[in-house]
């Protein structure tokens, strides 16, 4: 027969060990809120962005700025979180939406999607390499190379 | 001595891999990185197409009129009359110039392949494009994906707007993209001429202004010309003159991602010479998002301008090719589901209505006239169902 402390024990357990799913559930759910950088290269003298313009770049609706110069804007695949932060954050629209979108601008031969590069980490590369291109990433990943010219939280 | 020749091998070992590792890094680097800047001689590819079943619960091929805008739909299941697909090729000759070919074939064309597009594009600076070849007419805010039907919610977008005679021209055409107000712009003139069986029109001038905000699009865009000829002497006919035409559109959509809202005004008139009347159009739609599911309810009304008795006298035209001015209204219910990020399909219902009194359908002939009588073989509506996919690859 159990022992009554053990109980006790075990359920105390059972509370410490159910904190800590919860724990790490929010502290996913937190990731899953994370923060999005939009990043040019650092040679570039321009020190903000606001959302909407960084919007109607990523759209390809424009594509240069007085203060920016010629930009061309690079992505992150559909299954990045950090993609779906911005899509949300930024660009202010769903996978659906986007997609109609990407499809009208293409063969109407007025755009086409952004070039998707594989990781984060490649994006902050091209971009400390590249004054024309301008990408996002998740905060922890920027460099000394590259500049934040907006940060959505 | 072994412990020092090991790590002696195990220095040379580790400095070999990290050079390799670096250098595929580099190479791999340089690949993405000249994947970023330059394009130049490469040819991409794309396409779209549209699969449905349609039927009307009257045989509209049979009556000769048409009023849903598609040949070939009758009282029977069938795929015809809603089969497209199209296929477009982008070939970048250097960093400013581009060339696109779409190509299409429809059912209701045999299958034929036409080029939808087919034009140089060059950029003069950036934000500032020049195109020239063959073009899509920029009226309405689908009026240049109207044949990729994953663009839009509808099965066939409202036709009392969105019939097309005439969806593309040739000539060139200058788009400048610009920023106001944090809006995103797209100033967009043409210059074009288009020729077919039942039109000659010279010096076509366009103006489409499209502006973007994060859930709002809006389009303006007017038309004009003095040269267009209507070539109907050869269905005994009076051969028509040449004279001015003048159209107008205003649209807009808001897209927040749950709700779909879509509303556009149109309308176009005619000179005198012309034996054909000015019109007005109008659609709302309105839809809303349940996942990948939307619901979403059509409206639509189309009604001449001016009256069509005027225009008989004027022209001599005889009685029975018409009998009133045109008028034409839909309801639609229809639901879209989006099965993958290139799948979605749609099934609709549209209920076609207000031409009892023998108005001028659309019509499918060459003459752009209509004889009534065939109008009452219809009676007074028409319902039209309709259900397959679209997709893009």
């Amino acid at each position: 027969m159990t022992h009554p402390n053990r109980l006790i024990k075990h359920c105390h357990l059972a509370w410490v060990l159910g904190g800590l799913v919860l724990g790490c559930l929010m502290a996913l759910s937190i990731r899953a809120e994370a923060d999005v950088a939009v990043i040019i290269n650092a040679k570039n003298t321009t020190a903000s962005l606001p959302r909407e313009v960084a919007t109607r770049i990523f759209l390809q609706q424009i594509n240069s700025l007085e203060n920016l110069g010629r930009v061309y804007p690079i992505d992150l695949p559909e299954t990045s979180n950090t993609k779906k932060e911005f899509n949300q954050k930024i660009l202010k629209k769903t996978g659906v939406v986007l997609r109609a979108y990407w499809a009208r601008l293409m063969f109407t031969g007025k755009g086409h999607a952004p070039k998707v590069i594989t990781t984060e980490a490649d994006v902050v590369r091209l971009v400390a390499n590249n004054v024309e291109l301008i990408g996002y990433v998740a905060p922890e990943y920027v460099t000394n190379d590259v500049k934040v010219i907006l940060l959505v939280k | 001595m072994r412990d020092r020749n090991s790590t002696l091998i195990n220095a040379i070992l580790s400095t070999v891999l990290s050079s390799i590792l670096l250098l595929s890094l580099a190479v791999n680097a340089e690949v993405q990185d000249q994947a970023v800047e330059k394009e130049v001689g490469k040819i991409t590819t794309s396409g779209y197409g549209s699969a449905y079943f349609v039927k009307a619960n009257k045989d509209i091929d049979a009556s000769g009129v048409n009023p849903v805008g598609s040949n070939g739909i009758g009282d029977d299941w069938s795929l015809r009359p809603d089969l497209i697909f199209g296929f477009q090729t982008n070939y970048q000759i250097e960093d400013r110039a581009s060339v696109v070919l779409q190509l299409k074939a429809e059912g209701n064309d045999d299958m034929d392949i036409n080029a939808e597009w087919a034009y140089f594009r060059y950029e003069l600076m950036p934000d500032l494009y020049v195109r020239v070849g063959r073009l899509r007419i920029p009226y309405y805010l689908y009026s240049e994906s109207l044949d990729v039907g994953y663009t839009y919610p509808w099965v066939r977008p409202p036709i009392e707007l969105y019939l097309t005679e005439f969806s593309h021209h040739e000539g060139v055409d200058l788009q400048w993209n610009f920023l106001l107000n944090n809006w995103g712009n797209q100033l967009q003139f043409a210059y074009s001429s288009l020729d077919d069986d039942v039109v000659k029109v010279r010096d076509t001038f366009h103006l489409a202004w499209t502006g973007y905000s994060d859930y709002w699009t809006v389009r303006g865009s007017v038309q004009y010309t003095d040269k267009v000829t209507l070539l109907l002497a050869k269905n005994d006919l009076p051969t028509a003159g040449t004279d001015k035409f003048i159209y107008f559109n205003l649209g807009g959509s808001y897209d927040n991602g749950v709700w779909l809202v879509i509303s556009e005004f149109g309308a176009y008139d005619v000179g005198d010479k012309l034996p054909v009347i000015g019109q007005s159009n109008f659609t709302f739609t309105v839809g809303r998002r349940f996942n990948q599911w939307m619901p979403y309810l059509s409206l639509a009304k189309g009604y001449s301008t001016k009256s069509q008795e005027d225009n008989i006298e004027r022209h001599a035209i005889p009685k029975q090719f018409v009998k009133s001015t045109y008028a034409q209204q839909s309801v639609g219910l229809g639901l879209r589901y989006e099965v993958s990020d290139a799948v979605v399909i749609k099934s609709e219902i549209v209920h076609y209505s207000g031409f009892e009194n023998g108005g001028n359908f659309r019509v499918t002939d060459d003459t752009g006239l209509l004889d009534p009588q065939l109008i009452d073989r219809l009676g007074g509506s028409i319902n039209l169902m309709s259900f397959g996919f679209d997709f893009l690859f």
